[in-house]
């Protein structure tokens, strides 16, 4: 009964940050403006601020989803697309990108991030997939410390030409429109559906590989599933939101003290929570000191960074 | 019938494993694990047992041999099938913060739920009777964290109960327990032998575990089938001295075909 309770608040809460998000902005809006101008699909409410928002929605949601199958998938409650570097193989695709395109972020970079996470993430499953998670994770680590180091050395090398790539690095939703939705929307209603068909076969995965066999569970191919999954989020949120970091490593921990380990509960109770974590970073960062906008993936760092360091202080996490 | 009913059990050809190529832990071993009787499984450190107990369920893949479970290849059923019919308590297995008994139970009834998981009443019901028997009822709810080795110990075995296989391997089931608490559990597994007909393979390090609770002892030694039999076949000095390189000090107690087994001092 707590439990559904948590889950209408979460909804709820996601609800009216839509509604924020929505009506707060250059120029306020009332709600009846909002309705009218959704309805009449045409004004800043339609062609701005609504694919924005639901841009920052679905890749909270996608970061979220991702975070809670690694953590899933690897047994451990630090696992996520920022530390295995899911993530910064599409950040380094796109400084790429970037620089050689003449420093345009464009629908191609979206593109071309995918790819460059999807390429990292093959690089960590063929090295690490027959490893021990705690040497999966760690390949994970070493590679995005590897992709983040050749990151630096493009930024300083071209650092004049350098400051879009700046920018898409921090992870942000500015000018995010109705193009990025349409990529985002396919990819997380995949991986919603996917991961739930998998998601009572992987619970068992706590108990470690041995115990997980004995129950009947085809182990290789659920965790070649859980990756691919993960994987697809994480990519297809990096690809338009640039590296968000943290969310996929806070918001499944807190939906699991709220949710339960059930997966069948807690991946769409985290896709909410990161839903609504990224898209409250984005509103707050564009409220807080206008005109200047703070990026998504600096306030996510700010209220993230803190949380992460509770945890360890807290000794709630096993590593 | 009894000899075709031995036929249809589990059993080993020829078993070869090793966890590199340099190692050798089974040298072509061979065993038929009779059914409907409990087995259990000794020798000393590094001989082979648990190795055996893993490879009997496709834990591990055999260099070469093959094994067959009710006449049928092992390699040839399918997870869930094979789940259904042998269960596995491993040693020292870990669980995760914050599960509790009742969670860590119902994992048992996995292998007999659909793809996304409902719960029937059977379910429910057979978890109830595996916390009975165990005597955890009233702590289903506690976290595993927060029993006793030993109370922790019995929560894995319900879960193993809870997945109503005709066969139960169990590696070590007594360790962590305390006296009383490793007698209840091999009076558990007596009793499932006795009133569901359980096969029962189990590692022991106890020789009157073996001697009191087994029907059927298999002594190994250097990754291969050193004698089989009895206890009475088994318990005696001559055997123990050559398994263990240990004097023992055999005795009859209220039952001749389970002699006692105390071991005075090691040989060397």
């Amino acid at each position: 009964m707590t439990k559904l309770i948590r889950y209408l608040f979460v909804a709820g809460a996601l609800l009216a940050a839509i509604l924020a998000s929505l009506a707060f902005g250059a120029t306020e809006t009332t709600f009846q403006q909002i309705l009218s101008e959704i309805s009449q699909q045409r004004g800043v409410v339609y062609q701005f601020r609504l694919p924005r928002t639901l841009s920052a929605v679905l890749v909270g949601f996608c970061f979220a989803v991702s975070g809670t199958l690694l953590q899933a998938l690897t047994r451990n409650p630090l696992a996520s697309p920022d530390l295995l570097g899911v993530t910064s193989g599409g950040g380094l695709a796109a400084v790429i990108a970037i620089l050689v395109g003449g420093s345009t972020v464009g629908p191609h970079i979206t593109f071309i991030s995918f790819c460059g996470a999807g390429l990292v993430a093959a690089v960590i499953w063929l090295l690490g997939h027959n490893a021990s998670p705690q040497r999966f994770i760690l390949t994970g680590v070493a590679l995005s410390a590897f992709t983040q180091a050749i990151i630096t050395l493009l930024l300083v090398t071209y650092a004049p030409s350098a400051a879009e790539a700046m920018i898409w690095l921090k992870g942000s939703l500015f000018g995010r429109g109705w193009v990025h939705v349409k990529h985002l929307l396919p990819w997380a209603v995949v991986v919603l559906l996917g991961s739930l068909a998998i998601a009572y076969q992987a619970n068992p995965l706590v108990l470690g590989d041995t115990i997980s066999t004995t129950l009947g569970i085809p182990l290789k191919r659920l965790k070649t599933g859980l990756w691919t999954l993960s994987v697809a989020a994480a990519a297809a949120a990096v690809a338009v939101a640039g590296t968000i970091g943290f969310v996929g490593l806070i918001v499944p921990h807190v939906s699991r003290l709220l949710s339960g380990s059930d997966l069948r509960l807690q991946l769409p109770f985290s896709g909410a929570l990161g839903a609504l974590f990224v898209l409250s970073a984005d509103t707050l960062g564009r409220v807080i000191a206008p005109p200047l906008e703070i990026p998504a993936g600096l306030i996510c760092a700010f209220l993230g960074a803190p949380y992460f360091g509770y945890l360890l202080w807290k000794g709630k996490t096993n590593i | 019938m009894e000899g075709k009913n031995q036929y249809m059990s589990l059993r080993a050809e020829n078993l070869s494993f090793g966890y590199n190529t340099e190692s050798t832990i089974l040298n072509s071993l061979s065993v038929t694990v009779p059914k409907g009787k409990i087995t259990a499984l000794i020798g000393r450190n590094g001989c082979g047992k648990s190795t055996l107990l893993k490879l009997l369920n496709r834990l591990l893949e055999p260099r070469s041999g093959s094994i067959f479970l009710e006449d049928r290849p092992l390699v040839d059923y399918k997870g869930k099938e094979l789940a259904r019919l042998m269960a596995h308590l491993t040693q020292s297995p870990t669980a995760p913060e914050g599960l509790t008994v009742q969670e860590l139970v119902e994992f048992g009834r996995h292998p007999y739920r659909g793809f996304l998981g409902r719960t029937s009443s059977e379910d429910k019901e057979i978890v109830g009777w595996a916390l009975h028997e165990t005597s955890l009822q009233d702590l289903k709810d506690r976290t595993l964290n927060a029993l006793s080795g030993g109370q922790r110990q019995r929560a894995w075995i319900a879960m193993a109960l809870a997945q109503t296989t005709d066969y139960l391997l169990l590696d070590e089931p007594t360790t962590y327990l305390d006296i009383s608490h490793q007698l209840e559990v091999l009076e558990l597994l007596s009793r499932l032998n006795k009133e569901r007909q359980k096969t029962i393979i189990m590692v022991v390090h106890d020789p009157n575990h073996a001697s009191q609770y087994a029907d059927n002892v298999v002594c190994l030694a250097q990754g291969v089938v050193l004698r089989e039999g009895s206890p009475q076949d088994i318990f005696t000095t001559e055997n123990i001295q050559e398994l263990f390189q240990v004097e023992p000090l055999l005795f009859e107690g209220a039952d001749p075909q389970r002699p006692w087994c105390v071991p005075c001092r090691t040989l060397s």
